[in-house]
């Protein structure tokens, strides 16, 4: 029996690309003066062309073709996980809701 | 069927009647333009939305994002290729997010933790969630459950992203020099410093 790990490798190459893409318009949406963004601009870009080399070589499509289909399944895959959290943040208003049952003054 | 097969056939999912008028592979349609400019819309918004009020900029943070989600879910139609499966899933999770997100704010604002408890915002809270909670019900099957384990996969993904930047973040800060000594504080902002510190220490009476 032969394992296929092309799936994961696309979703792990689509999740750091995801991921890159979101830091770059952070870093260019973000510009001020004071901030240091070459090294980590230089750090997701790299991260960003492994990932995209990596889906290139287990796909053997256009880079604009792997960049779009990747990152899309990514997203859906990301999109399909929400339930779980949010259950968690279900239970939490349940704590919040039951458990809170005094004022928490600003000095206390 | 296995993605990487399903990426191949959307490649050869238009088929052309001469090889002259096939696609170049460069070429996205305007839907899918649409999707990506409205997503990249909506990362902008929010990044610019988290600068917070010292930055003028960010008061167009929220109508960015607003625009890049009305962008999402009104223009697109009769989607193809990849897109449509996100743009399809984008559909259907708003539909149970949206009062999610209500109910998660009404349930806040109602809860006794900082301000005082309101019955009635509380029920109502609870009742969005629980609609939330039914339409996700409503909608879940087995592909949902499959695509949730290829969810795993997709945020190992992003747990490397997010390294990646924190390490490149760790590096800048490590290295970076001493740029230049601030210029002291002026009469005004002298004045201000000491309100604020007189007032912190009780030297005004009064407030509440």
């Amino acid at each position: 029996m032969v394992t296929d790990f092309s799936e994961p490798l696309v979703l792990v190459a689509g999740g750091v690309l995801l991921s890159s893409s979101f830091f770059v318009i952070h870093l260019i949406s973000t510009f001020n003066p004071y901030h240091k963004m070459l090294v980590p601009m230089l750090s997701i870009s790299a991260s960003g062309l492994l990932a995209l080399y990596i889906g290139l070589v287990v796909t053997e499509l256009s880079p604009i073709l792997v960049l779009r289909e990747s990152m899309s399944a990514a997203i859906v895959g990301i999109f399909s996980l929400l339930p779980l959290i949010t259950g968690v943040v279900t239970l939490y208003m349940l704590r919040i809701t039951l458990l809170t049952n005094r004022s928490v003054g600003a000095t206390s | 069927m296995n993605l990487v097969k399903r990426f191949e056939s959307w490649e050869y999912s238009n088929p052309r009647k001469t090889h002259e008028c096939a696609p170049s592979p460069i070429i996205v349609s305007t839907d899918a333009a649409i999707v990506w400019s409205s997503l990249a819309l909506i990362t902008m918004g929010y990044c610019i939305h988290r600068m917070g009020p010292a930055f003028k900029r960010s008061r167009f943070g929220t109508p960015l994002a607003l625009l890049g989600l009305t962008c999402l879910f009104l223009l697109p139609s009769g989607m193809e290729g990849p897109e449509s499966d996100l743009h399809h899933s984008a559909v259907e999770l708003i539909i149970w997010l949206a009062p999610f997100v209500l109910g998660v704010m009404l349930i806040l604002r109602a809860a006794p933790t900082y301000w005082k408890s309101r019955p009635l915002e509380m029920a109502l809270g609870w009742v969005s969630i629980a609609i939330s909670w039914y339409l996700i019900a409503a909608n879940f099957d087995s592909v949902s459950a499959s695509e949730a384990i290829l969810g795993i996969w997709a945020s190992l993904g992003l747990i490397v992203g997010i390294i990646a930047f924190a390490s490149g973040v760790v590096l800048a800060e490590r290295y970076s020099r001493f740029s230049s000594e601030s210029e002291p504080l002026s009469n005004e902002e002298e004045l201000l410093v000491r309100t604020i510190i007189e007032r912190r220490l009780g030297g005004e009476t009064g407030g509440d």
